[in-house]
C-alpha cells in the first residue's frame, strides 16, 4: 500500500477521533454551548485559531485551544460536521 | 502482537455464552466491556458505532446508573436524585448485549470473564471500566456498615440520600464535617463543590451552622477560586484545614459521630467521610492493579501493563495527568474504542490528543472550571504546556453564570451521549 494513503487514512481517523473528544461538550441540542452545526469548516477553524491566539475571549475555549497544533485545529474543523 | 493467532485462539475458546458454530467461517470479534458508568457505557456505544459488526457485551449488575456529577445539587435541595438516574435501555436498542451480572474474575490467558451464577463470557478484547472501590481498610473505624451513619456519598445513590436526610434533620447551628483524602481519588474538586452546595442549603435553612473541611492535602483543585467564592457567597461559614494544620483524619467512629485527627477529636452533627479509594473490586481481584491500588496501562492504547488484550479506562486506570472525572472517562472511552477497533484489525494505536473540563458549582448560577489538554508521551499522558488551567480569578458575575450554564449543558450532553 502506498505510504501516502496510509498517512491520509490516519489523518481522517485522527480528525474524527479529535472531534469525538470535542463532542463531550459540543453536540446538537445544547442550550448554551454552541454546537458545530451552525458553522462551516472555515468558520470553525478561524474561531478555534482566534481562541488559541486570545483574539477571541471565551470561558474555557482559550485554555483548550492552546493545547492543539494548528494542524489538529484544521482536522477538527474539517471533521466537526462530518 | 495480537493479530491472527489471537483471533484463532479467540475462536477456539468461543462457545460459552456465544453461539459457537462453524469454526471455518469468520465470526464477529467479541468485545466485552465491564462496568456501565461514563467510561464503560460510552465505550460500548462508541464500539458499536465505529464497527456495527462487532459483538459488544456490557456487563453491569445494576439496573440503573446514578451519576455522580451534579449529585451535589441533590444535597443542596436543587435537584432530585431521579434526575441523576439512567437506564441502559438505549444501549440494548443499539444492539449492545447487556449482561446484568457481576463480574467475579478474569482469566486473561483463556480470555474468559467469570460471572455470578456460574456463567462465563469469552472475549477477543476486554475493556474494563469498574470505577472506584472505597478503601475502607485505609481508614480505621470506617466500613460499609459505618458508612450508613457517616455517609461517603462518593458513589451516588442511596448514600447521597442518607447525607441529604442527615443535613435536613440537623439543627440550625450544627456542624457538618467533611473528611477528604489524599490524591488520587475520584473527582478532585468534588469535595469543595460539595462544601459549597451544602453551604448554600445551610445558609438558606440553617444559617448559624458551620462546615469544617478536614483535608489530607495542603493544596486542592481550584483552591483560590473556591476560597474566594466561599468568602463572597458564604462568609464565615466554611473552614478548611489541611495537612499542615494536622487535619488528616486517622480514625472515625459512628456512635457518637467522631472524626479523629492526630491532634484533635471532632464531634460533628453530620460527618461526610470521603475515604481513600482504589480501582473497582474486579480490577483488584483479577490482578490488574499494582501496589498503588490502581491499574497501570499503556498510554495510547489503554492496554493493561499486567495483562494482554485488556484495556482499562476511567477512574480505575493510572492515566497520569488526566484527572479521575466523568469527562475524562468519556473521552478515554471514545479513544479506547477507536484503538480496540484498530487493534482487532492489526493496526497500531492511533496517536491522539485528549481533553478534560471539570466544572464545579458554587451555586446553580455560579460555575468555575478546570481544563486540560493531554498528549501521550511515551508511556504517560502529560498536560500540554501552556494549555488548560482554571477559570480566571477576577471576572464578572456573568462569566461565572456562563460557566454554570455550560456545566448544565455538559451534564445533559454527556448523559445523553452515554445513556439516552
Amino acid at each position: 500500500m502506498p505510504v501516502q494513503s496510509i498517512a491520509a487514512d490516519t489523518s481522517i481517523e485522527r480528525g474524527r477521533t479529535l472531534v469525538m473528544t470535542c463532542g463531550g461538550c459540543h453536540d446538537k441540542g445544547n442550550r448554551s454551548i454552541p454546537g458545530f452545526e451552525s458553522l462551516n469548516e472555515q468558520q470553525i477553524f478561524a474561531t478555534l485559531k482566534a481562541y488559541k491566539l486570545d483574539q477571541l475571549t471565551g470561558t474555557v475555549m482559550n485554555r483548550i485551544a492552546k493545547g492543539y497544533s494548528d494542524e489538529d485545529l484544521r482536522l477538527i474543523a474539517e471533521f466537526a460536521n462530518d | 502482537m495480537i493479530s491472527r493467532r489471537a483471533f484463532v485462539r479467540g475462536t477456539l475458546s468461543a462457545g460459552l455464552l456465544s453461539l459457537g458454530g462453524c469454526m471455518v467461517r469468520p465470526r464477529a470479534a467479541r468485545v466485552v466491556v465491564i462496568g456501565g458508568g461514563f467510561g464503560g457505557a460510552s465505550a460500548a456505544r462508541a464500539l458499536k458505532r465505529l464497527d456495527p459488526s462487532l459483538e459488544v457485551t456490557l456487563i453491569e449488575p445494576k439496573e440503573t446508573y446514578v451519576a455522580c456529577p451534579f449529585s451535589n445539587l441533590v444535597l443542596s435541595g436543587d435537584r432530585e436524585l431521579s434526575a441523576q438516574t439512567f437506564s441502559y435501555q438505549a444501549l440494548t436498542r443499539e444492539g449492545i448485549l447487556l449482561l446484568p451480572k457481576r463480574a467475579l474474575g478474569i482469566d486473561p490467558v483463556s480470555r474468559i470473564v467469570d460471572l455470578d451464577g456460574a456463567t462465563q463470557v469469552g472475549y477477543d478484547r476486554l475493556i474494563l471500566a469498574p470505577g472506584i472501590s472505597l478503601n475502607y481498610e485505609a481508614l480505621p473505624g470506617y466500613s460499609a456498615a459505618v458508612s450508613e451513619q457517616l455517609p461517603h456519598a462518593w458513589q451516588a445513590g442511596a448514600q447521597t440520600e442518607i447525607l441529604r436526610s442527615q443535613l435536613e434533620a440537623m439543627r440550625n447551628g450544627g456542624l457538618v464535617a467533611l473528611s477528604i483524602p489524599e490524591n488520587p481519588y475520584r473527582c478532585p474538586p468534588g469535595p469543595y463543590e460539595r462544601a459549597s452546595l451544602i453551604a448554600r442549603y445551610l445558609k438558606k435553612h440553617k444559617p448559624r451552622s458551620k462546615i469544617l473541611l478536614l483535608d489530607a492535602k495542603d493544596r486542592f483543585s481550584k483552591q483560590n477560586l473556591f476560597k474566594a467564592a466561599w468568602q463572597s457567597q458564604f462568609p464565615g461559614m466554611i473552614e478548611w484545614q489541611g495537612r499542615a494544620d494536622g487535619a488528616i483524619v486517622v480514625e472515625v467512629e459512628a456512635e457518637p459521630r467522631t472524626l479523629k485527627t492526630d491532634f484533635d477529636t471532632v464531634r460533628p452533627d453530620v460527618a461526610n467521610v470521603i475515604p481513600p479509594q482504589r480501582a473497582g473490586d474486579i480490577a483488584l481481584t483479577s490482578g490488574l492493579a499494582d501496589s498503588t491500588g490502581w491499574c497501570p496501562v499503556d498510554a495510547l492504547s489503554f492496554e493493561s501493563r499486567l495483562a494482554n488484550n485488556i484495556h482499562v479506562i476511567g477512574d480505575a486506570a493510572i492515566l497520569n495527568a488526566m484527572p479521575k472525572s466523568a469527562f475524562s472517562a468519556n473521552a478515554q472511552a471514545k479513544l479506547c474504542a477507536v484503538q480496540v477497533v484498530r487493534l482487532l484489525k492489526d493496526l497500531a494505536p492511533l496517536d491522539a490528543t485528549l481533553a478534560n473540563t471539570c466544572y464545579s458549582l458554587i451555586n446553580p448560577d455560579y460555575g468555575i472550571s478546570v481544563a486540560g489538554v493531554y498528549q501521550a508521551e511515551g508511556s504517560r499522558w502529560v498536560s500540554q504546556p501552556g494549555a488548560g488551567g482554571v477559570s480566571p480569578n477576577n471576572v464578572s458575575y456573568d462569566f461565572r453564570r456562563k460557566e454554570a450554564l455550560y456545566a448544565k449543558d455538559w451534564f445533559n450532553n454527556i448523559t445523553r451521549q452515554t445513556f439516552l
